[in-house]
């Protein structure tokens, strides 16, 4: 099946909508086709290959299924080459399953291995499997992936940056001295956003790690006079006395998440009083269904989501599906990025820069399969490690 | 060929005269391979040494990779990565490269931390930590040989004459022995059961351990765990998945028999948190999951400063077993070392210590680790198995997955 008929085949779904059941029927069987979207074991669609689209720091998933519905996922940021063996490793617990089964397939990945429980490589890796398997789901029902989470909480998102909403940072990593002139610094770029955005705007601070917890609680007790929504990321994740100290010492809200992986890796923030703001990353964090728990354990704790999002327009309709559907948002992260045309999302913006929900079945998000190809044979493996360093040679955190 | 990769081709012969020699004898051989007369420096001066990594490559051997690393002055590195996926391990190993080419390999906690924190997102984690684990073992392999002394000596040196392990004859494990799964008070006496058996296998003085091996639901843990009291457990391992602190506060307010864990809890950061929390009694780092010879040490150190000794888990060929072997003999919080002979893999290492009768093994021998690799052979195994690995996975009768 071409992706050109994918298209007008979901469009003709959509419209004739979740009781036309019958394109089900038509792609899977006979007359009694609402069985199969709740009885798993009579359903019989299934995951009959994966594969990988290396560009660079993303790399694509692409899952496919006996009956034609192909679902897509982004892996965000690890090496390609590894990124492509660790989907190749891990199809072997996805072969002939059910793509509908999200939850089990998750915790089947999750749980698979006992010594490989969370951590960069595989929960990265998880997430855009999530993305792709919800994918498939919305489409075989015909819906946006958000009506089957309960529905759309909202009529539209707010993302920052924009002209009303910026976020601004230290510029460089401190070392563990630092002293008050330092500090006068770092405040003055916080009243530069502040005078650029006027008193009704929305300012942020992303400490991104780079300042010692000293530095950090003098720091953020010089801005509270800006009115910062938050100041993000205020040490690297590990212990949490760290950030039990620091959020005794700070009265400025404390954002966090895009490093902390799971539920597994926020409880604790949570148990402990330690943020006022989740940061969950849906490309990083687990995916839409880490999204939808970690959300849910945050409500619990008066904690809203303000999702971090680096990820392409494939990665951000998974997390807009995600945020539709939960009561507990601030505001979501955004940077343009389609990958040079790969990605047709299917929401927009207005000028206030309020996102529209996305319209199509599945997470909303299209994929130029032949671009993205195209793409891939240019600058499929082309990755870097970061890797930063302080003046004095020593390895530091950015 | 120089005189120096001639040596290094008759690498065992090598090294047993400089360890005949003792470390003294190093610093001739050092300043003959490396650099000129004032050869002492090299040994304190990162900025004179000339040794400097040229390459690294992977011998995939299931789930037993070897990583070797090489350098410009013919000596080589070996270390294990465990457990993961070959296929994805050849791959870490090929795209880390990156971080260590042209580096000094003696700069073994500089090159730690670069590549733990070289990219902010993949601090963690089993496919980064296993692989960095066995790059640190390989790096301080070949410290060991630069300086002509078995790793512990340059850790300190040795804090013991032999190492006690386990399974032995008055030293043994037992388990649940069950499919994982929600357990009636029944079901726990069975598992008592296999106690109490152990128990009569080892006599009065003997050891008896039981792994729970996260198969328990905390509430039969919790009924298990004080009814297995009068049978003088030394420890019930892994009562829990990790994941959150609570769950283990809940736990151990509630038992009685000392509690270990720490196979599954990498580098010093997911091991803090349990000491903070008085969650353990035991620590059961694993050189080869937790971050290889550099955390150990580390993690030894926050133990001992909460009175935690370590009973280090290991499920590793003799090569990641000599490692933690040399970390081992240098730290004075010890309990009992984890050990099992049987590993196909370990018919291509040459090890220098050997276990005796009792259980106690001598320490390594040789410079490095005191393990030496059969390259040739460990490259024809690779073609027979290099590959092999299956997802374990286990499941619920009802088939949920269940942790295993």
């Amino acid at each position: 099946m071409n992706s050109r008929n994918d298209i007008s085949r979901r469009d003709m779904a959509t419209s004739a909508g979740v009781l036309a059941a019958g394109l089900l029927a038509d792609g899977l069987f006979a007359a009694d086709a609402p069985a199969l979207a709740v009885e798993d074991k009579a359903t019989s669609i299934k995951i009959s290959a994966v594969s990988t689209i290396p560009l660079g720091q993303k790399t694509l998933v692409k899952i496919q299924t006996n009956h034609g519905i192909v679902g897509w996922g982004e892996i965000t940021r690890v090496p390609p080459k590894p990124a492509c063996a660790l989907v190749e490793s891990m199809y072997e617990l996805l072969d002939g399953e059910n793509p509908t089964r999200v939850e089990h397939l998750w915790q089947k990945l999750f749980r698979a291995h006992r010594d490989f429980r969370g951590g960069g490589f595989m929960v990265h890796t998880i997430a855009a499997i999530d993305m792709a398997l919800w994918d498939i789901t919305g489409k075989l029902h015909g819906v946006p992936v958000y009506r089957l989470l309960g529905g759309p909480t909202r009529d539209r998102i707010r993302v920052y940056p924009t002209p009303k909403a910026l976020k601004t940072g230290p510029g460089r990593p401190f070392t563990w001295s630092g002293d008050l002139y330092e500090v006068k610094q770092l405040v003055a770029r916080v009243e530069e956003a502040r005078k650029r955005v006027g008193p009704d705007g929305s300012v942020m601070f992303d400490c991104h790690s780079m300042l010692p917890p000293p530095i950090m609680i003098q720091f953020a007790n010089a801005i509270e006079p800006y009115d910062v929504l938050w100041v993000e990321e205020v040490a690297v994740p590990g212990n949490l006395e760290v950030f039990k100290r620091i959020k005794q010492h700070c009265r400025v809200p404390v954002a966090l998440g895009e490093r902390d992986r799971t539920i597994w890796e926020v409880i604790g923030y949570l148990q402990n009083n330690c943020i006022d703001i989740l940061q969950f990353d849906c490309g990083h964090d687990g995916g839409i269904s880490q999204m939808r728990k970690a959300a849910a354990m945050c409500e619990s704790y008066h904690v809203p989501l303000a999702p971090h999002c680096t990820l392409a327009s494939l990665g951000q309709s998974a997390s807009f599906n995600a945020i539709a559907s939960i009561p507990n948002f601030l505001i979501h992260e955004f940077y343009p990025n389609d990958l040079k045309g790969v990605c047709k999302p299917t929401w927009g913006t207005d000028k206030d820069f309020n996102y529209t929900l996305p319209q199509s079945p599945g997470i909303g998000c299209d994929i130029d399969e032949a671009l993205a190809l195209q793409h891939s044979k240019e600058t499929g493996y082309e990755f870097k490690w970061p890797h930063s360093s302080y003046p004095d040679g020593s390895v530091c955190d950015y | 060929m120089s005189p120096i990769e001639n040596r290094a081709s008759s690498g065992l012969s090598r090294r047993n005269l400089v360890a005949a020699a003792g470390v003294l004898a190093a610093g001739g051989l050092i300043g003959e391979m490396v650099a000129a007369a004032d050869a002492p420096a090299i040994a304190v001066e990162d900025k004179a040494s000339s040794i400097k990594i040229t390459s690294a490559s992977v011998i995939p051997l299931g789930s037993k990779c070897l990583v070797k690393i090489t350098t410009n002055h013919g000596i080589t590195g070996w270390g294990e990565i465990s457990q993961l996926p070959p296929h994805v391990t050849v791959a870490l190993v090929e795209s880390m490269y990156e971080l260590l080419d042209g580096e000094n390999p003696t700069r073994v906690e500089h090159l730690w931390q670069k590549l733990f924190r070289a990219h902010r997102d993949f601090r963690g984690g089993a496919f980064m930590v296993h692989t960095i684990s066995g790059i640190d073992m390989a790096l301080w392999d070949i410290a060991g040989k630069l300086h002509g002394v078995p790793v512990y000596r340059l850790l300190g040196g040795p804090t013991r004459d032999k190492i006690r392990v386990y399974p032995a004859p008055k030293a043994v494990k037992t388990a649940p022995g069950v499919k994982p799964a929600s357990l009636d008070p029944k079901d726990v006496r069975d598992i008592v059961k296999n106690v109490e058996d152990a128990r009569r296998r080892v006599g009065p003085d003997g050891t008896v351990m039981f792994d729970a091996h996260c198969m328990l639901p905390p509430a039969s843990l919790i009924q298990f765990a004080n009814a297995v009291e009068p049978y003088d457990l030394l420890w019930i391992e892994e009562p829990a998945c990790p994941g959150n602190l609570e769950v283990f506060k809940r736990i151990k307010q509630q038992v009685r028999v000392p509690i270990a864990l720490g196979e599954r809890d990498r580098t010093i950061w997911e091991v803090i948190g349990y000491l903070q929390n008085g969650c353990i009694d035991i620590l059961q780092f694993d050189c080869a999951h937790g971050g290889g010879i550099s955390q150990f040490r580390k993690i030894a150190a926050l133990c001992e400063s909460y009175h935690v000794p370590m009973a280090p888990h290991s499920i590793q060929t003799f090569l990641g077993q000599s490692a933690s072997f040399n970390a081992t003999a240098t730290i004075p919080n010890f309990l009992i070392h984890e050990f099992y002979p049987n590993n196909r893999v370990n018919a291509v290492l040459h090890k220098t210590w050997e276990v005796d009768k009792d259980g106690n093994s001598s320490l390594p021998t040789e410079p490095g680790l005191g393990c030496e690799v059969d390259e040739p052979a460990a490259l024809e195994m690779s073609k027979k198995i290099g590959f092999e690995f299956k997802w374990p996975g286990a499941h619920y009768p009802d088939g949920s997955i269940a942790d295993y």
